[in-house]
């Protein structure tokens, strides 16, 4: 049954798979370059730059009293400058492209985690109430369910990965045994990108060469009572209710300053009166909650109106982010009860009597 | 489930191989039916839609078989082969198979390509391909002749189910023949033999190496290539082409090997499925080595029952080129696997009508010549159309650039700064293909140094079974 070689031969290869698993495992969880586990330990460089991997392990094992998260809207904000004029100490955790439920689910992470947790900073794209109340973004690849859920089985996916002991295992023991201090991504770079960009990628040359014009719509499209219930669902589920489920924490939402192009081809496509609407509908279900401090930067015109501050539709410059959180800071921009009226019919007289084609002659 | 998976590889495989032993100490027949559930259980795995169908396939194809078995002793078998309603069940039977299958794999292909001929519109359906369709109807088929020639004499339902239901050969074969493998599972509780085993653990290692550390690097610069059919370099279609061949031995082979070490763990042979086939001087050869077990069914169930060579020159060659055709049709449903299958059985009979003239030719050349015949219907197979291959030959032969950039060299490892790792990957992958025996043929000696090696290669591939997700930091 058994000969002597082949138990000796049998038992060799038994241990060296044992211990070579186990020489794996204790790599990749002692230095845990997702912080699926634990904290960054001191001595190891930790590179931050992947927002789907890691974003969850920062806001359960970091340390901080204030989040600040969203999309690529969020991306270019300074954490520090956060930090100054808010008075806490914040990480930044933004999901570029993701829907309101996957940015909701972290939100949910850091309450869940981090009793000291009292402020929330998010912004709420405008181009998603009419989302799906469960939609996620899809195109990025294997959703990497294992660092999210609770199952510690699965973590072999985690574990038993080549690009994270290629990649993030092998330079950081190198490092670490090279006796060099640790570190860890600042979270004002942390998904920053204005890195990739100069000055003329910016202005109305650069965003005007998505758009073929703006023309007047050949009809318009109202916001229905199925619109109404679509946006109602997302943003109950997505955005309010986890300022339900924890009232004594303040959630500072923002409605991010899109580009006018971004409005002008809603007024191509007939649908500047429904966004409008829902924008109204969604402004009522936020103001009903005490704890949300709702601040909408469309009617920033300095801003929004000038496309000098934009690279595409949407995405504008580091130097608005840091306008944005001053403004915050200060109140100003800031929706109540008393006032979304006014600023209503602002927005409302600003979008649709806009000279769209001017912004082409100001290119020519 | 795949065997590729940390399932099967940390739960499945250890349990089901350490159960079935215990149970073979205990009772023979419960590690049989061990076996049995074990199998039920991997391939439940891949959900409970192909499982209804693949035990509904079994159920009508048993019925067929007691139609053609006679009453079930060796005599009454002898006697019922022949027998003019033995061979109605045995027709209506493989009939009943083939619909089967054409349902599922060829009937929309078929209403498109009517649509295409005769300018109808008629509505395609959706319809998913059972998983292990293709090989477990094959295997049925197979069945149910071989009880028509009495070849199955005494073997019970159980025994059918569980050679139908084997887990290590059920989704991608080796097609093992019932006479060779049910009298293994009959034998149950055969002694553990620990040089066997070693020798099915280690041929496992090297399947998974193959698939995980081969197979699946090659797949991403073939995917690549084919991405960027219009715009890749002539260097890179070429590479991507030699690629795909590469990919898909390793895939493949390393499958069959999983295959075939699983079962030497359970103390059951299956049959070797391929045989260093890029090591071949002509298609004939070619076809000795590649996918076996498929040609041996091909040569008993079509190629001998038309007449083999058995008819003259002229229908032998007519019989071949049909069971190439047939081979080609059974790989999947589009043209260019038609194409593939007619472009291979005009290789293979050109061959036959050359003779000894073509055994004249210098071996190297000979076997120039059969790689890149192989090479570029293997192109074929993998292209969405003929004219995608079509195009892609024209461009290697015609666009002239013969520089590898960095896009494609990434796609073999994401942080290589110049080409040279893709040296390395093909050059070892030639030296894997063409300077070593085959796995199945080797004998290594059970010295420290090859369990350690074994040990290596597991983990290696364990670690390469996952990888980070991709995530586009900036693609908003």
């Amino acid at each position: 049954m058994f000969t002597s070689d082949s138990k000796r031969w049998l038992r060799t290869y038994l241990i060296t798979t044992v211990l070579l698993m186990a020489a794996v495992i204790a790599l990749v969880v002692y230095y845990d370059p997702f912080f699926h586990y634990h904290a960054p330990r001191e001595g190891f460089p930790y590179w931050l730059q992947n927002q789907q991997s890691q974003n969850d392990g920062i806001l359960k094992h970091f340390t901080y009293d204030a989040i600040l998260t969203g999309t690529s809207m969020t991306e270019n904000f300074k954490a520090s400058e956060l930090d100054e004029l808010f008075q806490v100490h914040s990480v930044k955790v933004p999901y570029v492209g993701e829907s309101y439920a996957y940015i909701n689910r972290q939100v949910e992470t850091a309450l869940e985690s981090q009793p000291d947790c009292r402020k929330v900073f998010r912004c709420l794209d405008q181009d998603r109430f009419f989302q799906e109340v469960n939609a996620r973004r899809d195109d990025q690849g294997v959703y990497p369910e294992y660092l999210y859920n609770r199952n510690p089985l699965d973590d072999v996916y985690y574990i038993f990965n080549k690009d994270i002991l290629v990649d993030y295992c092998y330079p950081a023991y190198k490092h670490y045994l090279s006796g060099e201090p640790g570190s860890i991504t600042d979270f004002d770079d942390y998904s920053n990108w204005m890195y990739l960009y100069k000055g003329e990628d910016f202005g109305a040359v650069s965003v005007l060469s998505h758009h073929e014009g703006f023309p007047a719509p050949e009809s318009v499209r109202a916001f229905t009572d199925e619109d109404r219930e679509i946006v109602r669902a997302n943003i109950t589920q997505n955005v309010t209710a986890i300022a339900d489920a924890y009232p004594d924490v303040t959630f500072y939402y923002f409605f991010p300053p899109y580009s006018i192009a971004w409005w002008g081809n809603l007024y191509t496509k007939g649908e500047l009166t429904r966004q409008l609407d829902a924008e109204e509908y969604v402004i009522e279900l936020l103001l009903a909650h005490d704890n949300i401090k709702l601040y909408s930067f469309n009617t920033l015109e300095e801003v929004v109106l000038n496309l000098v501050h934009y690279k595409d539709d949407t995405h504008y410059g580091e130097w608005i982010n840091a306008q944005m959180l001053n403004y915050m800071s200060q109140d100003a921009f800031l929706l109540t009860r008393e006032n979304y009226h006014e600023y209503l019919e602002k927005e409302r007289t600003q979008f649709s009597t806009f000279d769209y084609d001017a912004l082409y002659r100001s290119v020519l | 489930m795949q065997f590729n998976s940390f399932l099967f590889l940390l739960c499945f495989l250890p349990v089901c191989v350490v159960g079935y032993h215990v149970l073979c100490r205990i009772r023979s027949n419960l590690s049989r039916w061990w076996l049995l559930a074990a199998s039920v259980v991997c391939y439940a795995y891949a959900g409970w839609r192909n499982l209804v169908i693949l035990c509904s396939s079994i159920l009508v194809g048993y019925l067929f078989v007691r139609g053609v078995a006679g009453s079930g002793t060796d005599a009454s078998q002898e006697e019922a082969a022949g027998a003019p309603r033995q061979r109605i069940v045995l027709v209506a039977g493989i009939c009943a198979h083939v619909l089967f299958l054409f349902y599922f794999k060829y009937l929309n292909f078929t209403i498109q390509s009517v649509n295409g001929l005769f300018h109808t519109s008629f509505s395609t359906y959706r319809i998913l391909l059972p998983l292990g369709a293709s090989f477990y109807t094959f295997q049925q088929i197979a069945y149910l002749v071989d009880t028509y020639r009495g070849e199955t004499a005494g073997f019970s339902f159980f025994d059918y189910l569980l050679y139908m239901f084997y887990f290590p050969k059920l989704t991608m074969g080796p097609l093992a023949s019932a006479g060779n493998l049910i009298p293994q599972f009959r034998k149950g509780g055969h002694a553990f033999d620990s040089e066997r085993f070693i020798q099915g653990l280690r041929m496992f290692n090297l399947g998974l190496a193959k698939k995980v550390l081969f197979a699946d690097v090659f797949a991403q610069a073939v995917s690549w290539g084919y991405a960027h059919a219009t715009t890749a370099t002539a260097l890179e279609l070429f590479l991507t082409s030699v690629g795909y061949t590469m990919q898909i031995y390793f895939d493949f082979s390393g499958y069959s090997d999983m295959a075939r070490g699983a079962s030497s763990m359970l103390m059951i042979d299956l049959p070797m499925n391929f045989d260093s086939p890029y090591k071949a001087t002509s298609i004939r050869d070619f076809w000795k080595r590649w996918h076996m077990t498929l040609t041996a069914f091909f040569t008993k169930y079509v190629y001998i029952p038309l007449g083999g060579n058995r008819k003259g020159k002229m229908r032998t060659l007519c019989n071949m080129f049909l069971v190439f055709l047939v081979s080609g049709v059974w790989h999947g449903a589009s043209y260019t696997f038609i194409l593939w299958g007619i472009l291979h059985a005009l290789c293979y009979l050109a061959e036959e009508i050359l003779g000894e003239r073509y055994e004249r030719i210098p071996r190297p050349v000979r076997w120039f010549i059969t790689f890149h015949i192989v090479n570029v219907l293997w192109l074929l197979f993998n292209s969405g159309s003929v004219a995608q291959w079509w195009q892609i030959l024209q461009r290697i032969v015609t666009e002239g650039n013969w520089i590898v950039t960095e896009a494609f060299y990434r796609c073999f490892h994401k942080w290589s700064q110049n080409a040279f790792v893709v040296v390395v990957y093909y050059g070892i992958a030639f030296l894997l293909c063409l300077c070593f025996q085959n796995a199945g043929r080797r004998q290594y000696p059970n010295r420290l140094i090859t369990a350690i090696g074994s040990a290596l290669l597991l983990v290696c591939s364990l670690a390469s079974l996952s990888g980070e997700a991709i995530f586009v930091y900036f693609g908003f």
